[in-house]
């Protein structure tokens, strides 16, 4: 190498390469011509006397041609400097909580054995930070890279996450090969791998297997507490849908796991807001580690309902905590019950009907009149298909089975109905229900309502004889009813858009609206008590609620020949959104309590956002809040806010023990009750770590057999068993060319073969 | 006891939902309007007192209230959404519809209207399903069947009458769960037909006057089918319907 370079010592490798920028093809034909070359010559000296000469000839021409062919080939020797790049070896260390648990009953914790562990193996590990990057990562949920490469770790993770630690590991950019990855985990995932049970084929879940194929490269695990005896009984997971229906079996499902010496009967217990529902029993032991139950419920009532399901706590548990579940679900009613009774059928009580059918969520009990006593009646009952009006049965007995009742265009007094009136006002006042008044020639003050308990209930005051015009009008709607969940409904054109909808025959004559009244249609050139006269009207009356329309031809809102009317489905908005309003839909609550999250851990601040909304939907700013917790233990204790600008009032608060908060608002605007709105916080007894604290060493051996690693439990367990790829990638970082055939020697070699056969030739006299 | 709570008492003892009469105050407007579809060629205008008599007879028997006269619409008209309930009657072939009157057609069956083709003769009610077929052309015409609720709205009918008996059964366009168009052959609105001196204008056969009582009967029940659907398929009213019906 000092032949060719004054700096020697800058190389550490050499080859023979060729710099002829011939292309391949080329030299290929060069290469065929001095081989033709070789066999025309040899043919000449064939017939030689004696096999030494044609040795000697055909030595001397074959060497001519060989180093004329190389010298088109321009042969050089390369000087170059090759480093060999060490590959990475991931070390992914489990810093979840339940490592901080006993390794066994009475022994050092789960982290403790793996920390013995690095200091045991410490002159393997330095031979392996010579052979190797060794890169280690924390993970609990997301992987965080450790400067230090040290086992110095803080349990304190609230989750296991075995496939985010891998998928870290694949995820590297540094262009180094992976040689292996090592993990000291108690395996006891909580995350995607939770469900998991390896199976003996070795099926992996699919996402699993997707980041092994990554990887390319061996797992190997060295597992903690898997050697010891542990003891556990714990609901690892319970199954239940966010909400459910009054009255309808909902279906709730619980996982028990217990490890360790527990085997036997052991209860589950199913409870609603702290009472017993129900008592299942499952048989756990020896091959019985995990069991289901389910539990079958009807829940009888609508409102967010904390529900609790429970085991007790056994001799020598290892967390008491994962023993009790709550979580909140919020029960519906299924299906809104209405009554529909109608005076005469019209295309008002048409279209009405057929939205009510349409809508899935309403369950619809209809009595329409189709005879009155001025018709004929000389038809014989076998050939007409009416029927009986059943006012007594649905005024007594089932009223209160409906969730709201619509008198259209209907007048009371042909069927002796005035004794039922206060049914009605009790049913709205006292059970919450809904009412609704749609005009007509026989309703408002047509149908004699004034000074009845019926009418009442309405937002506005009646006269006493009958009072209509039928004169075409558009309603326009009133600063309320722009807000008004009912008649907020996004009209194309704005406020200027009611103007252009179909306009209404006639109007109901009202008087001026009750205390409690809000109009959110106005006429626009008829007044009632000094003020626009009230088209349409709400009112809130005892616990229910009621909505008046002085109008009996909504349904030309439905049907016109308007396409922006029709696109706008505007029909089936208003009456949607009445319905929704009347029956007091959550949804619609002037105070709405919104949680950042609807469970936390103890200790966990929990944010609670209140908005308070005025009587017409606007923000209430400067409203005064009371917000009432009651903590899962303890005493209740109030907490005073007030809304800001946007409505909005918000407070953070952090609960000191496991169980369900309830958070209640009430909301009020210059002495004014605003609403109330009530929510559930659940407080989780143990963080979702703490759920599921078994070692899974099953697991952790299941994706070390797929990879081609192997698993070994601490406290033993040798690094010198490690399967580990070893380096592959060399990195040329210098090199220098020397040609060779343009040198002296070379040509001189090239005459001397030709010069010395000339001269053989000549003396053998073949010349 | 009052002669009004008398009579509301007589009819509940009947069996019967029975109320007085309405105040009529919010116009004509307000009313039920029936519409005559003035389609181009052929003999629209064939029928011109039938639906007067349907809406007289509507108010002598039912709590309907329509208005006194009806409407004429052409098929491209707005006016046709005064109308959820339009009639086309007559004889003859007619001019096929041009693009607005399809367009129009099709938005007013679409938001619920009912049209009844009603046909003097087959040359008439074929052209209908010809153009029925070009407004709705993903919607197939069968027979209705008697179990439908048409049958039962406010009569017991177990025919379909008209002035003539050519066919016993009708045809119908079904869009959205509900009638759209009904195909009669057997010429309804000639039974109601009356001329200037109230004598009814065309012999009704073979069934006479008590052929024509039902197809009146046929047009109250179509008219309580616009205003309240299926509302006689309530699982109130079917116990009721059957044991009438037997």
């Amino acid at each position: 190498m000092q032949f060719f370079t004054d700096h020697p010592e800058l190389y550490n490798d050499w080859k023979f390469s060729l710099l002829s920028e011939l292309p391949p093809w080329a030299l290929f034909f060069v290469a065929a011509a001095g081989l033709a070359a070789i066999v025309w010559s040899l043919r000449g000296v064939r017939d030689l006397r004696t096999p030494r000469r044609f040795a000697g000839l055909a030595a001397l021409r074959i060497a001519a041609i060989v180093l004329l062919v190389l010298a088109v080939c321009e042969p050089a020797l390369t000087l170059q400097r090759i480093t060999h790049i060490k590959n990475r070896l991931v070390v992914l260390l489990d810093e979840s909580r339940s490592m901080e648990l006993p390794a066994a009953a009475g022994q050092a914790s789960r982290i403790a054995q793996v920390r013995d562990h690095f200091d045991r193996n410490a002159s393997q590990w330095d031979a392996l930070r010579n052979r190797f990057v060794v890169e280690t990562w924390r993970f609990s949920s997301r992987p965080v890279k450790s400067s230090s490469g040290n086992p110095e770790v803080n349990p304190a993770g609230n989750t296991t996450d075995l496939l985010a630690g891998l998928a870290e590991a694949a995820n590297d950019t540094s262009g180094r090969k992976l040689s292996g990855v090592i993990i000291y985990s108690d395996g006891a995932d909580n995350e995607k791998l939770a469900a998991w049970e390896p199976s003996p084929n070795g099926e992996l879940p699919g996402e699993l297997k997707g980041v092994l194929d990554r990887l390319k490269a061996p797992v190997s695990s060295f597992g903690a507490g898997a050697g010891g005896v542990f003891t556990d009984l714990a609901i690892s997971r319970v199954a239940a849908d966010d909400f459910a229906f009054v009255r309808n079996t909902m279906e709730i499902e619980a996982e028990i796991e217990a490890h360790g010496a527990i085997r036997g009967q052991i209860p589950v217990e199913l409870l609603e807001d702290g009472a017993l529902l129900a008592t299942r029993e499952v048989l756990l032991g020896e091959g019985r580690r995990k069991e289901t139950v389910k539990f079958s419920v009807a829940p009888q009532r609508a409102g967010k309902f904390v529900y609790t399901v429970r085991t007790p706590v056994v001799s020598g548990d290892a967390v008491p905590g994962n023993n009790v579940r709550n979580f909140s679900i919020k029960i519906i009613r299924d299906k809104v019950r209405v009554l529909h009774v109608a005076g005469a059928t019209s295309l008002d009580t048409r279209f009405l009907r057929q939205h009510l059918t349409r809508n899935p969520n309403v369950d619809l009990i209809s009595f329409y009149i189709l005879r009155t006593t001025d018709d004929d009646f000389s038809i014989p009952e076998r050939e007409i298909s009416l029927i009986q009006f059943p006012t007594r049965e649905l005024f007594t007995q089932q009223l209160k089975t409906f969730d709201l009742v619509i008198f259209h265009n209907f007048d009371y007094g042909p069927y002796q109905m005035k004794q039922y009136l206060a049914n009605v006002a009790r049913f709205v006042r006292e059970d919450g229900g809904g009412f609704v008044m749609i005009g007509g020639p026989r309703s408002f003050a047509n149908g004699q309502y004034a000074m009845t308990a019926v009418g009442d209930l309405l937002p506005v005051e009646l006269p006493f004889s009958a009072a209509d015009t039928d004169a075409d009008f558009h309603p326009r709607p009133t600063q309320a009813g722009r807000n008004h969940p009912i008649t907020n409904l996004n009209i194309p054109g704005g406020p200027d858009g009611w103007m252009k909808l179909p306009a209404m025959p006639g109007v109901n004559i009202v008087g001026a609206l009750r205390p409690g009244g809000i109009a959110l249609l106005e006429h626009p050139t008829l007044q009632a008590g000094g003020a626009p006269m009230p088209v349409v009207s709400v009112r809130e009356a005892g616990k229910g609620r009621v909505l008046a329309i002085g109008m009996d031809a909504l349904w030309r809102w439905a049907f016109n020949g308007d396409n922006a009317a029709a696109e706008a489905r505007l029909y089936d908005a208003f009456w949607a959104n009445a319905i929704r309003w009347l029956i007091r839909d959550p949804d619609l609550a002037p105070v709405v309590i919104s949680l950042d999250k609807p469970e936390v851990d103890i200790n966990e601040p929990a944010g609670v956002d209140i908005l308070a909304l005025d009587r017409s939907y606007h923000p209430a700013p400067g409203a005064d809040i009371r917000l009432t917790i009651t903590p899962p233990e303890g005493d209740p204790f109030v907490k005073e806010l007030q809304t800001g600008p946007d409505g909005r009032a918000r407070l953070s608060w952090e609960a000191k023990s496991p169980g369900a908060a309830r958070i209640r608002a009430a909301a009020s605007l210059k002495g004014e009750a605003l609403g109330e709105a009530e929510d559930v916080l659940i407080v989780r007894p143990a963080s979702r770590e703490m759920q599921r604290v078994a070692p899974r060493p099953d697991v952790l051996e299941a994706i070390a057999r797929a990879s081609g690693g192997v698993y070994q439990p601490l406290p033993d367990g040798s690094l010198d068993r490690l399967p580990l790829l070893d380096p592959e990638i060399a990195r040329v970082d210098r090199k220098e060319h020397h040609p060779l055939w343009n040198t002296w020697i070379f040509l001189a070699l090239i005459a001397a073969c030709l010069g010395v056969e000339w001269f053989l030739r000549r003396k053998w006299g073949y010349l | 006891m009052k002669r009004r709570e008398f009579l509301g008492a007589a009819a509940l003892s009947l069996g019967l939902a029975a109320a007085p009469g309405s105040a009529r105050a919010f116009g004509n407007k307000n009313r039920l309007v029936l519409a005559r579809l003035m389609y181009r060629g052929g003999d629209p205008g064939s029928r011109p007192s039938a639906l007067r008599r349907l809406a007289a007879e509507l108010i002598h028997r039912t709590s309907v209230d329509p208005a006194g006269d009806y409407l004429d619409a052409a098929p491209d008209s707005p006016r046709l959404f005064q109308s959820a309930l339009a009639f086309a009657t007559g004889s003859m072939d007619i001019q096929p519809f041009n693009d607005e009157e399809i367009r129009n057609l099709r938005r007013w069956l679409g938001g619920g209207g009912l049209l009844v083709v009603d046909g003097a003769a087959d040359v008439f009610v074929g052209a209908m399903k010809r153009e029925m077929a070009r407004v709705l052309p993903d919607i197939p015409i069968t027979e209705l069947k008697r179990e439908h609720v048409l049958y039962k709205t406010f009569y017991l009918i177990s025919t379909q009458p008209g002035r003539t008996l050519r066919k016993p059964w009708m045809e119908c366009m079904e869009a959205d769960g509900r009638l759209a168009v009904l195909f009669s052959h057997n010429d309804m609105t000639g039974a109601w037909e009356r001329d200037e001196f109230g004598v009814w204008r065309y012999d009704v056969s073979p069934g006479g006057q008590a052929q024509r009582e039902m197809a009146f009967r046929m047009g109250v029940n179509v008219v309580m089918y616009t205003t309240c659907l299926h509302y006689k398929d309530d699982q109130v009213h079917l116990p009721f319907i059957l044991r009438r019906r037997r």
